[in-house]
């Protein structure tokens, strides 16, 4: 809080929700306090319908908080006129542009929007913006498509490409890695915080994506039940805030591997021994069939054994009995079928 | 807010539409004193004035509100008098006119000038054997209708005038665009007269553009006394046959008012209309149930409208037949000169004769009264 | 713009400008009236014809009928595409907003008589009374819209209000008729099939300004109509202040559709249908090329329509609204098989 004014974007008291008057008002999320810098990658989470949307509209001005604050630069977000606004922050929302005969460089430069003259003619310095935003999404060979005949991550890099081009301090996006697959959302990412390092811009996002974000992301805004935590992803894990993110559920966050994982009902106890990365592996494999791993299970356990040939093998230590298998994937279905036998 | 003013919008538009409908006789022709020439006629007048003749025409067309409109004659060889409006004056007697009704036709016809007419509209339509041999042998040029006019053709024919009728009134634009190229165009509101001898009268107002005063005069006394005589005859019987009239459309029945045209040739012929009471002088809808209710006690039923047979009547809908007059056989249409394209002589030269008109109802509604008359336009519909 | 498409798009409105020109001089040189050549020429050089009458025929009636269908066909066309546009709707026309049937509205008391409400205590000098009634009706309709779309943000909301409005306005209309004696009624049907030949040289003096004015707002929005391809929201986003450019294009098209219905009727088709033949003919969205498309090919294709109604060498003619739907539809339809996707056509 006490460097909020040099952060390029800060939010304060801020309680937002549905627009509309007496009973019609709906509070979703009050309280709201966050900033994000310059040249930061921002991810914003939170479960569906905490009001994620609602906070990025809010702070693009395309809705009206119920109270508090957002200031960009320093100046309050209702206070900019519409086309010094939208000189300072670009948005992309979720909802997929459909328009015939619109080109991937026509597209981009609808960017050049606030700085054209009345007739929305390009000059040639807009142009060679435009230009350069198409290369740095890595478009150039499309920007003569017609954008209804690209793959849904051509058409979300060509609207980052707006952003680029719109040439705002801020850019705001609505799950831009909805719907595309998973290399496509890992290089969405990627592009994104090479906007906001090689740029020197502030991009926040919201997204389901946890793995990839914790990854690249500088900063993450955490949507909890009743407030909004901030601070860098590994901050969060140790605070333990993610795991609160959906403690009403049967998610469980490791601290340390940074994933989650559904709790399952644990049946049996199983020991296991070894090292490396099979004793590793053979634990998650384990787990993922329903055992509690307990190291003092004493009458069944798993010896995970590097043979000289690099291979693995592991063997099943059962009372009286002791059972070869060559691969997690037999040991698991013996273990699994075995159950009521064993 | 929005809601409440589109309540309001639909309450004036409803009650503009209502009150005008409740008040009849008030808009249509201005209160005037009698005018010379015309006795019946309340829709024209005419004036002598030194060196022209100021002719007038009130409201010729329904909801005009008051408007005047008025035309300068001025014989051909004499000098246009200062004073009067020059864009009205018209230089008589008329050598070329165009008729955009068949009622002028008739009119002109009566007055033996039909060489003068050189375009209609709807030739087809026409009944006048002269008219109709010119037209069928390429000579009498079919000018459109209303918002389709032929201006070209209405331009290189040089009418001295170009006689219209106010439907819609000069709201339909055509008089203004006509006027506008030069061509005089005289308005005729004979069709909004609400009785047949007033209607008949009309003849005057034509006469005064071929100067044929007179023979108008003439001509019209003729009627009056005929139509006179019948009305009379009509009115000592005492016994006065119920009337109905009009067909249904769907569950609606448009009916004449009883204030209409309709209205007062029944009761001069002698018939009691089941709407007399009504004080409209145009058709008006009426409910199916009310007309069943009504027509219970019908003796006759007039005007059927396009059902020409009784047949036609069952297939609009078979519950008529149950009407006193279809079971009686006592049903009369006005077809009996209609052409092959539908164009009935009754809207044409019915409207110089109304005593053959009202002849054709006193025999219809008293049989006994005119023994051996043929019916001229009424027709009894055949049994089929 | 690559130079390439620049080219193209140069000889494109060179290609439509030639075939206005050309389609022009063919409406003035036919008719019902036959007119040699030669003196036509000498009238439109002012000069005086072997017949004095051919001189009206030639400056009062086919001229400005001409001019008319150049003129109504370009507004219908131009505010259709708009809608289009704002309305992120292929099936918008410049009429979504309820204006036409305001404008019948306002024909309708005229004609079917009561005419009276307009000319009470004054008189009007002829049809004027007409047209001051159409404009009042599609202005009244405006009115309406203008004050609902200050309250309401959503403009799905506004289009189906404006479609609601303008079904009211068609049922009163339906109760006049039904109360009307069957001259009058006739007498507005045929108002309703629509006519161009109906507006004189004076009537062409408020005519004319209405469109050009109608036209240059439009042609000064093309820049935010760009931007409203993309929604309302990205639209905001851009810069792009959503009441002034919705009350800017409501303006425009109501001057454009309410001028046109109250001088030529209500005319169908036209503005749906030229603006999807403007894009596949441009293959852009850009409204920049695509307005004056829209305005060209509109103009365009009501001279032709104006041409096949007069029915050249025969007695009749036939309605223009017709023959705009005769031509408009198949267009559409067309157009629908084409493309498959007509949802995504705007």
């Amino acid at each position: 809080m006490s460097n909020k004014n040099t952060e390029m974007l800060s939010v304060t008291g801020l309680s937002i929700g549905y627009p509309g008057r007496g009973k019609e008002q709906g509070m979703i999320f009050s309280g709201i306090d966050a900033t994000a810098g310059k040249g930061e990658l921002v991810a914003l989470f939170g479960r569906n319908g905490v009001g994620k949307s609602t906070l990025l509209r809010n702070i693009v001005n395309l809705q009206k908080p119920i109270e508090g604050n957002i200031m960009v630069s320093g100046k309050e977000i209702g206070r900019f006129s519409p086309n010094e606004l939208a000189r300072t922050v670009s948005f992309v929302s979720t909802e997929r542009i459909s328009v015939n005969n619109l080109r991937v460089t026509d597209m981009v430069a609808f960017g050049r929007f606030p700085y054209t003259g009345w007739t929305g003619k390009l000059g040639k310095e807009d142009s060679a913006v435009v230009e350069k935003a198409v290369q740095m999404v890595g478009l150039a060979h499309l920007s003569h498509k017609n954008i209804n005949h690209i793959s849904d991550g051509e058409l979300q890099r060509v609207m980052i490409a707006r952003t680029l081009a719109q040439d705002t301090p801020v850019i705001v996006l609505d799950e831009p890695t909805a719907f595309l697959d998973l290399p496509n959302k890992y290089e969405i990412v990627h592009l994104l915080g090479r906007m906001a390092s090689e740029n020197n811009k502030t991009v926040l996002f919201s997204t389901h994506d946890l793995g990839i974000a914790i990854q690249e992301a500088d900063k993450v805004w955490l949507m909890l039940e009743e407030h909004l935590a901030e601070g860098a992803p590994e901050d969060l894990v140790l605070e333990k805030s993610f795991g609160s993110m959906f403690s009403d559920s049967r998610l469980t966050f490791n601290d340390s591997t940074g994933e989650f994982r559904i709790r399952k009902m644990t049946k049996k106890k199983i020991g296991i021994t070894g090292s490396g990365r099979g004793l590793s592996w053979t634990k998650k494999a384990l787990e993922r069939i329903g055992f509690e791993i307990d190291d003092n299970a004493s009458n069944l356990s798993v010896n995970v054994v590097r043979e000289n040939s690099g291979k693995f093998k592991w063997e099943l230590h059962s009372p009286g009995k002791v059972k070869e298998y060559d691969s997690v994937y037999r040991l698991c279905s013996d273990l699994k079928t075995g159950f009521s036998n064993i | 807010m929005k809601i409440s003013i589109l309540y309001i919008l639909t309450f004036l538009i409803i009650s503009a539409v209502s009150c005008s409908n409740r008040d009849p006789s008030g808009r249509l022709l201005g209160d005037r004193e009698e005018c010379g020439h015309a006795r019946h006629a309340r829709g024209f007048c005419i004036e002598d004035h030194p060196g022209y003749r100021k002719v007038s025409v009130f409201n010729p067309w329904q909801g005009a509100g008051n408007r005047v409109f008025r035309y300068y004659l001025v014989d051909r060889d004499d000098p246009v008098p200062p004073g009067i409006d020059k864009n009205r004056v018209i230089r008589t007697p008329v050598e070329s006119i165009i008729c955009l009704s068949t009622t002028h036709v008739a009119l002109i016809d009566q007055l033996g000038k039909t060489g003068t007419i050189t375009a209609v509209s709807n030739p087809q339509l026409i009944n006048n054997p002269e008219l109709k041999k010119r037209y069928e042998s390429g000579y009498l040029t079919d000018i459109g209708y209303e918002h389709n006019l032929d201006y070209e053709k209405i331009l290189s024919l040089h009418p001295d005038i170009v006689m219209v009728y106010g439907v819609g009134g000069e709201a339909s634009g055509y008089v203004e665009r006509l006027e506008e190229l030069g061509i005089s165009v005289v308005l005729n509101g004979e069709y909004l007269e609400p009785t047949p001898l007033a209607q008949a009268e009309w003849v005057k107002f034509v006469a005064a553009f071929f100067g044929l005063d007179e023979l108008a005069e003439e001509k019209f006394i003729e009627t009056e006394k005929n139509y006179h005589e019948l009305a009379l005859l009509a009115s000592s019987v005492e016994e006065k046959p119920v009337v109905m009239a009009g067909l249904p459309w769907r569950n609606s029945w448009f009916v004449p008012g009883g204030r209409s045209f309709f209205a007062t040739l029944v009761s001069d012929a002698g018939g009691d209309y089941i709407w007399k009471n009504n004080p409209s002088r145009e058709n008006f809808p009426i409910d199916m149930e009310i007309m069943f209710e009504a027509g219970d006690r019908a003796d006759i039923w007039l005007n059927t409208g396009s059902a020409v047979s009784t047949n036609e009547i069952i297939n609009v809908d078979n519950r008529l037949s149950s009407m006193p007059p279809y079971l009686n056989g006592n049903i009369y249409n006005n077809i009996a000169r209609v052409n092959r394209h539908g164009g009935n002589d009754y809207w044409e030269k019915g409207i110089t004769e109304p005593h053959v008109i009202l002849k054709d109802l006193v025999h219809i509604l008293h049989p006994s009264l005119l023994p051996g008359h043929e019916l001229v336009y009424y027709k009894k519909l055949d049994v089929r | 713009m690559v130079p390439v498409e620049k080219q193209k798009n140069m000889l494109l409105f060179l290609l439509l400008g030639l075939l206005t020109v050309g389609l022009f001089t063919a409406s003035v040189f036919t008719g019902s009236v036959h007119i040699p050549v030669s003196e036509i020429a000498r009238i439109l050089a002012g000069g005086e014809p072997l017949r004095p009458e051919w001189k009206t025929i030639v400056l009062d009636l086919r001229l400005p009928r001409a001019l008319t269908a150049l003129l109504a066909g370009m507004a219908l066309s131009v505010s259709g595409l708009q809608m289009q546009t704002v309305f992120r709707n292929p099936l918008a026309g410049p009429f979504v907003l309820g204006i036409t049937s305001g404008a019948s509205l306002g024909v309708a008391l005229v004609v079917l008589g009561y005419s009276w409400i307009f000319t009470a205590g004054h008189s009007l000098p002829g049809n004027w009374v007409l047209i001051a009634a159409a404009w009042l009706g599609s202005g009244a309709v405006l009115f309406v819209i203008m004050l609902v779309s200050v309250r309401v943000r959503d403009i799905m909301t506004i289009l189906i209000l404006g479609i609601m409005f303008g079904s009211a306005a068609t049922a009163l209309v339906s109760v006049m008729q039904y109360f009307s004696e069957e001259a009058m009624l006739k007498s507005y049907i045929i108002w309703t099939m629509g006519s161009l030949g109906n507006v004189s040289r004076t009537q062409m003096q408020l005519f004319l300004p209405a469109i050009a004015a109608g036209v240059t707002i439009s042609l000064m929005s093309a820049k935010v109509l760009n931007a409203l391809l993309l929604g309302e929201s990205y639209a905001r986003s851009l810069g792009v202040n959503i009441s002034v450019t919705r009350f800017t294009v409501f303006i425009s098209t109501s001057i454009l559709a309410g001028t046109v219905t109250a001088f030529c009727g209500p005319i169908g088709f036209i503005g749906i249908a030229v603006p999807h033949i403007a894009r596949m003919i441009t293959k852009n969205a850009n409204h920049r090329v695509l307005i004056p498309a829209t305005i060209l090919t509109g103009g365009v294709l009501m001279l032709i329509s104006d041409i096949i109604s007069r029915l050249p060498g025969h007695e009749s003619n036939l309605p223009i609204n017709s023959v705009t739907a005769l031509i408009g539809i198949p267009v559409v339809i067309w157009i629908i098989i084409k493309n498959q996707k007509f949802s995504k056509m705007v």
